[in-house]
């Protein structure tokens, strides 16, 4: 069953510039320095549910606080094209997020986050609470819901595009590229492009003729990867563990297209179903 | 775990060729589609046949149409009982469905067909009440050929496609909500709806529709908040506390400053800095409701200060 793990640590670069009045462990806060905090997804019904476990080290204060119940688990779940919005809230770290695809006018979009169940009073004591020492002696007054960790909003992308990762490559010389399979943790197509190509494609119109035959050019290769590479396996082990391709397939299915796995398939005809291409209108 | 009942599905216009269109249609003001657009609007087979030409229609089930009168008039602004009776006939359709464009443009054409908008051009008219859809397009398609002239068939094209089913790609997600008038009657009962629905919401009906149907710019503002990326209006109780907690202080403070379009885009900024470290959501309804009112009662107690000492330095 594909899982996906994400983790911010208060070391990444982020949000810490908002002030909390109280320690918080999200990305770019130093007030948890050593602080970690991960999401491990694995899915129940893709598309529709899955699990998430919160899990947070290196943050002695906030484990404790854990182990103490005083906290809530949270995810919300977003897709503000169709309005909605909706909370998902835990006792355990451990919860199940599902939803409704009719709900939805857009894949969603999913923020983790653990938040004081009952407002916390706490004098600080930096070395023992894993905290900044600028916290130290500090009276900390958490409210009822008071944000303590913040994870990476995240979403799980469907498309092609999704699974393209454009790396400028200041060797490659004008206009070329290369595509490989990357299979370190979720499956991605690695872009290597020359720099006039990558600065090219990251402000592309999504109606300029010359980007769409670029695109395509691109994704017959990555169709061609997956041709050469994954219809010999059994699928359970192979593409069939990544969400990512899962979702790929389902996509192509949508459109009435076959995929990899089908005898019929054609890269090039995939590809060109997803970015058609674009002629100039006739003359005269 | 979901449910897992199939959703009906509903004719709509292809969504990427209706964006197409509507793309290609904004791209030269004044230019030979706009105005090809504007002549189609006057009669009403060939208005369809416009637009059928270019956006074939999905398959899926024919929504029921509107079954009671519309005048001109009616169905730019939709009288609080006609959008009660279009919720009615509609509300099995799905908020996935109801958030594209291409299915109100498909409904809007629907009526067009079966004379429920008796004229296409209904759909050019704008704000001022002495000029109907259709002289706003004589009057557009009659100018000659300046940038001035040419805005204004610009103009009245955006209208029809505004009107017609929301225009995302010039105006944004919240267009399909705020301008097709069947969208947003739609939206804005399905909002008052699930509020009254909660055992725990202390605003009546009336109040609720008196927040939502306020005015335009009310509405238009209280939408920015919910679809907007960056909204932290993380959950629907947040929304609905807000919308409540506005309805009963409306009715408690019938003079309140605090009923402008401005002030409910600066409520919802003031709610964020709240929302910024603590997780609103994530309390009981009420509790929201109390934090909101609190709020609400300070906002108003500054405004009141603030426009006292205003008058009394304009006195001294």
């Amino acid at each position: 069953m594909p899982t996906t793990r994400i983790s911010v640590r208060a070391q990444d670069p982020g949000n810490g510039g908002r002030a909390f009045p109280w320690p918080t462990l999200e990305a770019g806060n130093m007030s948890f320095p050593n602080g970690n905090y991960t999401i491990v997804c694995e899915d129940k019904e893709p598309g529709q549910s899955f699990t998430l476990r919160h899990q947070v080290a290196g943050a002695p204060l906030l484990e404790r606080w854990l182990d103490e119940n005083k906290v809530a688990y949270i995810c919300s779940v977003a897709a503000p094209r169709s309005m909605y919005r909706k909370l998902h809230k835990s006792d355990a770290p451990e919860q199940l997020i599902a939803w409704r695809q009719q709900d939805l006018g857009e894949p969603p979009m999913f923020t983790p986050m653990i938040v004081a169940r009952e407002a916390i009073q706490h004098k600080a004591a930096a070395e023992t609470d894993g905290l900044n020492p600028i916290w130290n002696g500090i009276e900390l007054a958490i409210p009822k819901g008071g944000r303590i960790a913040i994870g990476s909003t995240f979403g799980f992308k469907s498309g092609i595009d999704g699974m393209l990762d454009f790396k400028e490559d200041k060797d490659l010389s004008d206009g070329t590229f290369k595509v490989t399979a990357n299979t370190d943790g979720e499956f991605k197509f690695k872009v290597d492009l020359a720099p006039n190509l990558h600065r090219y494609l990251r402000h592309r119109r999504i109606d300029d003729p010359a980007g769409t035959n670029i695109m395509v050019h691109i994704v017959s290769r990555a169709f061609g990867i997956l041709q050469e590479d994954w219809d010999k396996d059994d699928g359970e082990e192979g593409w069939r563990s990544f969400r990512s391709l899962i979702s790929l397939a389902d996509k192509l299915e949508e459109k009435g297209v076959p995929h990899w796995a089908d005898e019929t398939f054609h890269p090039e005809y995939a590809a060109t179903t997803l970015y058609p291409h674009i002629l100039p209108p006739p003359e005269g | 775990m979901t449910a897992n009942i199939t959703p009906q599905v509903y004719r709509a216009l292809d969504t990427d060729k209706y964006s197409e269109l509507q793309r290609d249609l904004l791209k030269v003001k004044g230019g030979e589609l706009q105005r090809e657009f504007l002549q189609a609007l006057k009669d009403n087979a060939e208005f369809i046949a416009f637009i059928e030409n270019r956006c074939p229609t999905t398959e899926g089930d024919k929504l029921p149409t509107f079954d009671g009168a519309l005048t001109e008039a009616s169905f730019k602004d939709m009288p609080q009982d006609q959008e009660k009776r279009v919720y009615e006939l509609w509300r099995d359709v799905p908020p996935r469905t109801a958030s594209q464009a291409s299915f109100w443009a498909s409904v809007t054409l629907e009526h067009i067909r079966e004379d429920k908008i008796a004229e296409a051009t209904w759909l050019a008219a704008n704000g001022n009440i002495n000029e109907s859809g259709e002289e706003r397009i004589d009057h557009a398609l009659a100018k000659s050929n300046s940038d001035a002239d040419n805005r204004a068939i610009d103009n009245c094209v955006r209208t029809a496609l505004r009107r017609m089913s929301g225009l995302p790609i010039a105006r944004g997600n919240r267009s399909v909500f705020v301008n097709p008038p069947f969208g947003r009657a739609y939206w804005r009962e399905r909002i008052v709806h699930n509020i009254l629905d909660r055992n725990d919401a202390t605003a009546d009906r009336s109040a609720l529709l008196d927040v939502v149907r306020r005015s335009q710019q009310y509405w238009e503002n209280l939408v920015m908040l919910i679809v907007s990326r960056g909204s932290v209006f993380g959950s629907e109780d947040v929304q609905a506390a807000l919308i409540n907690t506005l309805a009963v202080h409306f009715q408690q403070n019938p003079n309140t400053p605090l009923q402008t379009a401005t002030q409910v885009s600066i409520i919802g900024r003031r709610i964020s800095n709240i929302a910024a470290s603590r997780e609103l959501g994530a309390l009981p309804f009420p509790e929201i409701c109390d934090i909101i009112a609190d709020l609400l009662k300070r906002l108003e107690n500054a405004y009141l200060i603030s426009a006292r000492n205003s008058a009394s330095s304009a006195l001294s």
